[in-house]
């Protein structure tokens, strides 16, 4: 019991710890507050059922995984959205030192992507995960993470760095 | 153009959205209800108590667990079904699927459930182990979440996992009498289950791959079921669950 109460604690602290970034992550993937906060919470609730296991090893790991499987079955649901091509006028102007101004299209931007696009985007790029875990995380071939992450980048008005500038700035794994 | 760290920048900045509490509470109370549902009982840890008793010339191992109770029947039998009647918690006969480990053999069995939240389930299929000493340890627990328990296709399917250092096959149960052959693609190849049906219901097609075949961390694909005919039947597609 005494045991029990422990994990709990363990838990919640774990929830509190990560509920943000999980939730700015759900927001990424789905674009809508409300559902940002459902999927987290439904997340965390799935990873709660499994703590006894999880918790001993990477949790965080595991909550990323259940939050892509939450993805996974919205893909599969009739309901879907499809990519489109039309993403949001970048400024012409754009002031750099308009840092929100940045952030705001680049998010904009990132709603438009296909579901697939978003996901791998943000699996790579905001988790900060290898090509290869995106792949088996998300249930797709390899080389379908490099092809959707690609076009994603190429939408976004991302330039790919060069290996040398990766390496560099630690951005290959 | 944006650089990459722009993008970094704005995905852990995004003005439009500030991150609330969560209900923890509620994440506490509906994650306690699905773990009730799906429990796992890993090894020793899980305080797994076993009483063997001899019913009708029949060994049956009945389980404690957390409050709940599961038995069957043990006895040697034919490839991937064992002959024995309804005790406990077991519905049916048990199943063998002959994978065997250092716990003993892994063995599958239909199990009642209730729940008010479910209405459409009244059944869970376990993996677990058959002990040297004939009883039964439960690992896994998977049930439908959404819906009837019996309507057509696979319901919940289980992907492979280490419990204990043990590898657990990929499971589950598709519900169709006209399920003949069920497969799936593993990293690229198509893999086959083996299937036994359920002695309470021949509708009831339960299935697993060798872990050997099918490992953990393995990408799959294109779960489907066949009829006699080779013919894709309804539902197929499912993906497997984690955890």
């Amino acid at each position: 019991m005494r045991s029990g109460r422990r994990s709990d604690e363990e838990f919640v602290e774990f929830a509190r710890a990560n509920s943000a970034r999980l939730q700015r992550a759900a927001y990424l993937l789905t674009g809508d507050r409300h559902q940002a906060e459902e999927a987290a919470q439904a997340a965390l609730v799935r990873v709660y059922a499994s703590w006894g296991r999880v918790r001993r090893k990477d949790p965080y790991a595991y909550t990323r995984t259940v939050l892509a499987n939450l993805l996974t079955d919205q893909w599969r649901r009739p309901m879907r959205e499809y990519a489109t091509e039309q993403l949001p006028e970048q400024p012409v102007a754009r002031d750099v030192a308009d840092d929100v101004t940045r952030r705001r299209w680049l998010i904009g931007a990132l709603k438009a992507l296909s579901p697939r696009e978003r996901a791998v985007v943000v699996m790579r790029h905001f988790f900060d995960i290898t090509e290869v875990d995106v792949a088996r995380e998300l249930n797709l071939s390899l080389g379908t993470v490099k092809s959707l992450n690609s076009r994603a980048l190429a939408k976004l008005r991302v330039s790919i760095p060069s290996p040398r500038h990766s390496m560099e700035s630690g951005a290959i794994r | 153009m944006n650089d990459l760290e722009d993008l970094k920048d704005a995905m852990h900045s995004t003005p439009d959205f500030e991150p609330r509490p969560l209900d923890l509470d509620a994440v506490l109370a509906q994650g306690g209800r699905l773990r009730r549902r799906r429990r796992f009982a890993v090894g020793a840890t899980a305080g797994v108590a076993v009483l063997a008793l001899l019913v009708g010339g029949a060994q049956v191992a009945r389980l404690g667990h957390d409050g709940s109770g599961s038995g069957s029947v043990a006895a040697a039998g034919s490839p991937n079904q064992v002959a024995a009647s309804p005790a406990g918690d077991v519905l049916g006969d048990v199943i063998e699927t002959g994978l065997r480990t250092p716990e003993g053999e892994q063995v599958l069995w239909v199990k009642p459930l209730e729940d008010e939240a479910l209405p459409g389930v009244t059944f869970g299929l376990v993996l677990g182990r058959r002990t040297a000493n004939g009883g039964l340890v439960s690992d896994i627990l998977i049930n439908e979440t959404q819906g009837s328990d019996r309507a057509p296709g696979f319901h919940s399917p289980e992907g492979p996992m280490e419990v204990n250092g043990v590898p657990t096959p990929a499971f589950g149960y598709y519900a169709g009498a006209d399920a003949a052959k069920i497969t799936v693609t593993a990293d690229g190849r198509r893999v086959q289950a083996r299937t036994a049906v359920w002695s309470e219901d021949p509708s009831i097609v339960v299935f697993w791959f060798d872990p050997a075949k099918v490992k953990s961390g393995t990408k799959l694909t294109k779960l489907a079921a066949y009829d006699d005919q080779d013919r894709l039947l309804t539902g197929s597609g499912a993906t497997f669950g984690v955890g």
